[in-house]
């Protein structure tokens, strides 16, 4: 493997291990957390397992992480399990993840999958917000 | 020694006794803040006690320290807000991603602009403070930018010819106007916004 693989391998391990983590458990419920008018944080709930995905509002990075607890203090919380595009998920089980690099440099966004290796699902930071959309395949 | 009212900050008395101040040292002075920051000063000494130091600065028998005087060296050389700091938002590589910062083979952008004026920097702050918290939480790490053009913030962030035009139609802007369509939900003012954040690519090498 070259080098230039093996540092970019290196450098992104402790950011991709919470998907590690997840292994192949079931999706069961999705919460948006809003501050301030803007999406910033999306909690996954995967049972005994809660990975929580959050915009950093200095840069608009992306990052999560494993987490037992999460502060809700001046935030607005919405159920998104029945909506969608997550509602073609629940149920289903974790399959791989992906953090995307901008050209830029800056970790900005994710792709999820379920039921398979195909991404389904990709989230991205805009102006402090994590957008969702829905990868269609043909 | 015992203090007279108008020595208090804050109470009428010493807003009768000191108002006065800013009209006498305001002669020739342009700069309102300057006056203003001469006024805050000798108030200072009135409450401190220091009689001799107020009344020699008063009649020019003793200089105004340099910090308060024309001109002021935080107005004429702005320094970035600790919000974008190098250590809040470029995680320790400010040095190799300094103003203007250039990856090579990328084309050479159009000189920076000049110091900010007094005035623009005062209207800076006013815009600042106007922003609703959601227009704050947009702009994250810019917010103390607000009053800035978004192609002035991208330029300056090291950002090229090509980010500035990807940031249309928005890029003579301020922040905080596109801040504000932001918040309203328009795609293309948050899409200017992570333009202006990312302007400094991570990782050049210099």
């Amino acid at each position: 493997m070259g080098t230039s693989k093996t540092e970019i391998a290196n450098a992104l391990l402790p950011k991709l291990s919470p998907f590690q983590s997840v292994g192949d458990r079931q999706l069961q419920a999705v919460n948006y957390i809003y501050s301030d008018g803007s999406l910033d944080r999306v909690l996954l709930d995967f049972g005994a397992m809660l990975v929580l995905i959050k915009a950093d509002e200095r840069d608009d990075t992306i990052d999560f992480e494993i987490t037992e607890t999460v502060d809700l203090h001046n935030t607005h919380v919405v159920d998104v399990g029945h909506q969608e595009p997550w509602q073609n998920f629940i149920g289903r089980s974790f399959g791989w993840g992906w953090a995307i690099v901008s050209q830029q440099g800056y970790c900005d966004g994710l792709l999820l999958s379920f039921d398979g290796l195909s991404p389904r699902l990709i989230l991205n930071v805009v102006a402090s917000s994590i957008k969702v959309g829905l990868i269609e395949w043909t | 020694m015992p203090l007279s009212p108008a020595t208090i900050p804050g109470t009428n008395d010493n807003k009768v006794a000191t108002d006065p101040i800013a009209n006498f040292i305001s002669k020739g002075i342009a700069d309102k803040d300057t006056v203003i920051r001469r006024t805050q000063y000798l108030r200072e000494q009135l409450q401190n006690g220091h009689i001799w130091t107020f009344f020699g600065t008063l009649w020019h028998l003793k200089p105004f320290p340099k910090e308060v005087d024309f001109p002021p060296v935080s107005l004429s050389a702005p320094a970035k807000p600790p919000s974008d700091s190098p250590k809040s938002d470029d995680r320790g590589n400010e040095a190799a991603e300094s103003k203007g910062a250039k990856a090579p083979g990328q084309p050479a952008d159009p000189p920076a602009q000049p110091s900010k004026s007094p005035e623009s920097a005062a209207a800076e702050a006013v815009v600042t403070k106007a922003l609703s918290a959601a227009e704050k939480k947009k702009l994250g790490g810019l917010a103390g930018r607000a009053g800035e053009r978004v192609g002035d913030v991208i330029r300056d962030r090291g950002g090229t010819g090509a980010n500035v035009r990807q940031a249309e139609p928005w890029a003579d802007k301020t922040l905080g106007e596109v801040a504000a369509a932001a918040v309203k939900g328009d795609p293309t003012a948050e899409t200017a916004i992570k333009i202006a954040k990312q302007a400094r690519r991570l990782g050049l090498r210099h």
